[in-house]
């Protein structure tokens, strides 16, 4: 028989049953769209957190933190006692995870081609007032190293200078400056706002400061709240450590090294921090983090899909051995009339892959249209505020993997009841009752 | 007979040809040691009682099985030890088969079922369907070349599987009891076919209980207990 033969003779043959094909391609359907789904907003959100990583490639910025932290051991694990040793390295240290002082800070910025460290420090701002004299809560300050993050509605970024104090804020707050209209952001840019700050024994300190810049939001949190500018953050910082005129050291968690042609220094950047047991981490290194993780989910449900698709592997070897012991007589004659062992098995498997076929073309033709469409619903619906999101994408080589997956697995299904068809004996086949 | 022993070997010979089932107490020997030869152009019904051994035997000219102990030989070469896949092909193309219930497939039509040795043998479509139109025409199934098996009577049903069994113009035609389905009137019509076909050369061998079709064949061997008892040629 020719391959186009055992095709279409399979084709027919599964055909001929048709509730009990449907019902067998059904389960392999559930898997097949399943899968579709899943790698499809896998790839979606990771399309999405890629154009967010494109829209601020032009970012220098290395993120600097302690080599200790990336132990898993370090901090709050439980252990035996440890005698108090003063020279003992790594001695400061924030909720246990080992953090950096201005010496450390120092060392960064003598490394070659590194042009300016900010470090990441946890500001307490009181309130907000702006030109109105309406006073403001701000939770969560930003982190002056987010303001080069950012795409801006209006204006830029603040300077770096100690003595600049400049104040990015997103565009959800340029209704506190009576802004209704993102495309009049540009209003808000040189107004001054009046920060307060507590330091550590309550007195409210002020501090004037510029707006610069409106900022867009984006997935990494960074813009949704107003951002003050490096010279800012140190002033607001200091209110917060002073008590009494003595101001208490920082220390950092974290500090944010700006670098000169980053893409040709990388290696030697990350190097010369390996010296200084500091660890570098471009934005692209943690957004591949979270790509990552967002893989790791990915993968999870891409295995209960698997499962799904186990069991419809069973639904496969069911039909096909009922399907078998129904044509015992066509094997018999078949074989009679000179077709191979060879060739009845590769018949049966045929309809295996046939129900696989099936199954997936309509599964991942489903979980397409599903995925499209909803994607569609979402982003310009509930989730419009976010700009550039995806949440679904369809890339013809996933789904080309899917597809042959499923193929596999219904052949390999296939193969018991078609090796039962393939070993059948013509005489007993053929047998008269 | 249109050959002589002498000149050439005979189409098909067995020799000594035994078939043993099952071991210690169910031991039964089906077979015990027959040889004979068929040769080109004759027909030969093998007859016997139920359980006398005539279908074992027919299994084994046909290739279907395969004997516990001698040889069956084509044209002098022996061809009951060859590999599977070589047996599958000398089926395939030398052997027609007729069976008693004709074993078509209900769902497929006149010409797929006459068709389906052609289609094994990877012949291309419009070729097994110009061969499969012709023998049906001769076998005046013409008109049915579209129908759906399970539609047909039992008459025809049984010229459509004779149909299949010449599609690939066998050497040997095997009739495995073929009118013992059908009633008197259509019995004739296909005895008339096959005999007819004999007449123009085709070697027959007809397996049968019915003296009546035996008695039609030009030579009758008679099988009991596993043994040949009678191997006689009526002069038609």
């Amino acid at each position: 028989m020719k391959l186009r033969d055992i095709f279409t003779t399979a084709l027919a043959n599964t055909m001929r049953t048709k509730l009990r094909t449907f019902l067998t391609v059904i389960a392999v359907v559930i898997g097949a769209f399943t899968l579709t789904m899943t790698s499809g907003i896998g790839a979606g959100i990771n399309k999405y957190i890629d154009a967010q990583v494109d829209a601020m490639g032009d970012t220098n910025q290395v993120s600097v933190m302690p080599a200790q932290t990336m132990d898993a051991n370090v901090g709050l694990t439980a252990g035996e006692p440890q005698e108090y040793d003063p020279d003992a390295q790594g001695t400061v240290s924030d909720f246990g995870i080992p953090s950096m002082d201005e010496e450390d800070i120092e060392e960064i910025e003598q490394i070659e081609n590194i042009e300016f460290v900010d470090p990441v420090i946890f500001v307490d701002i009181e309130y907000l007032e702006t030109p109105d004299g309406t006073r403001y809560t701000v939770p969560s300050a930003g982190f002056a190293s987010e303001q080069s993050m950012v795409e801006y509605a209006a204006g830029g970024p603040g300077s770096n200078a100690e003595d600049a104090y400049e104040l990015v804020i997103p565009t959800s707050w340029l209704s506190a400056f009576d802004i209704d209209d993102v495309a009049n952001a540009d209003d808000v840019i040189d107004q001054e706002v009046i920060i307060t700050a507590q330091d550590l024994e309550g007195n409210a300190e002020t501090i004037e400061a510029t707006v610069v810049g409106v900022a867009e939001e984006t997935i990494t949190g960074a813009g949704t709240s107003p951002i003050p500018s490096f010279g800012l953050t140190q002033q607001i910082a200091e209110i917060n450590n002073t008590a009494g005129g003595t101001t208490i050291p920082f220390t950092y968690i974290q500090a944010m090294a700006t670098v000169h042609d980053l893409a040709t220094n990388e290696a030697q950047i990350k190097a010369d921090l390996e010296e200084i047991d500091m660890v570098g981490q471009t934005v692209e290194d943690q957004m591949g983090f979270i790509g990552g993780i967002i893989d790791a989910i990915t993968w999870v449900f891409n295995g209960f899909a698997l499962i799904a698709l186990l069991a419809a592997s069973f639904g496969i070897v069911n039909t096909l051995l009922i399907s078998v012991q129904e044509r015992t007589r066509q094997i018999g004659l078949y074989k009679a009339l000179g077709m191979t062992s060879g060739k009845v098995f590769t018949l049966f498997s045929t309809e295996a892959i046939v129900i696989g076929l099936l199954g997936s073309v309509i599964g991942i033709g489903l979980g397409s249209v599903v995925g499209v469409v909803g994607n569609a619903l979402l982003i310009n619906g509930p989730l419009d505020s976010v700009p550039g999101l995806t949440l679904y994408a369809i890339e013809p080589l996933a789904l080309l993997v899917i597809a042959l997956v499923i193929i596999g697995i219904a052949f390999l299904a296939g193969t018991l009841p078609a090796r039962r068809a393939a070993t059948k004996d013509p005489i007993e086949a053929l047998r008269y009752d | 007979m249109t050959a002589s022993p002498l000149e050439s070997p005979p189409l098909l010979e067995t020799e000594n040809l035994v078939r043993v089932f099952g071991t210690g107490e169910n031991r039964v020997a089906a077979l015990q040691g027959l040889t004979f030869e068929i040769h080109q152009g004759e027909s030969v019904a093998i007859i016997g009682k139920s359980g006398s051994g005539k279908s074992t035997l027919m299994h084994l000219l046909a290739l279907l099985d395969q004997p516990t102990s001698g040889v069956v030989a084509m044209r002098g070469q022996v061809v009951s030890d060859l590999k599977p896949k070589q047996i599958a092909k000398v089926r395939n193309t030398t052997f027609g088969f007729v069976f008693q219930q004709f074993f078509l497939n209900a769902h497929e039509t006149v010409l797929e079922n006459a068709t389906l040795p052609l289609k094994i043998a990877k012949v291309p479509k419009a070729e097994r369907h110009r061969q499969g139109t012709e023998i049906l025409e001769m076998l005046e199934m013409g008109d049915k070349l579209k129908a759906k098996a399970i539609n047909l009577s039992g008459g025809q049903q049984q010229r459509v599987s004779i149909a299949r069994a010449l599609i690939n113009s066998p050497e040997i035609l095997f009739a495995d009891e073929p009118t013992g389905n059908l009633d008197s009137e259509t019995s004739a019509v296909v005895e008339d076919i096959l005999f007819g076909l004999n007449e123009q050369g085709q070697t027959l061998i007809v397996v049968t209980h019915d003296e009546d079709l035996a008695a039609k064949c030009a030579r009758q061997i008679r099988i009991q207990d596993g043994q040949i008892i009678e191997d006689s040629v009526v002069n038609a």
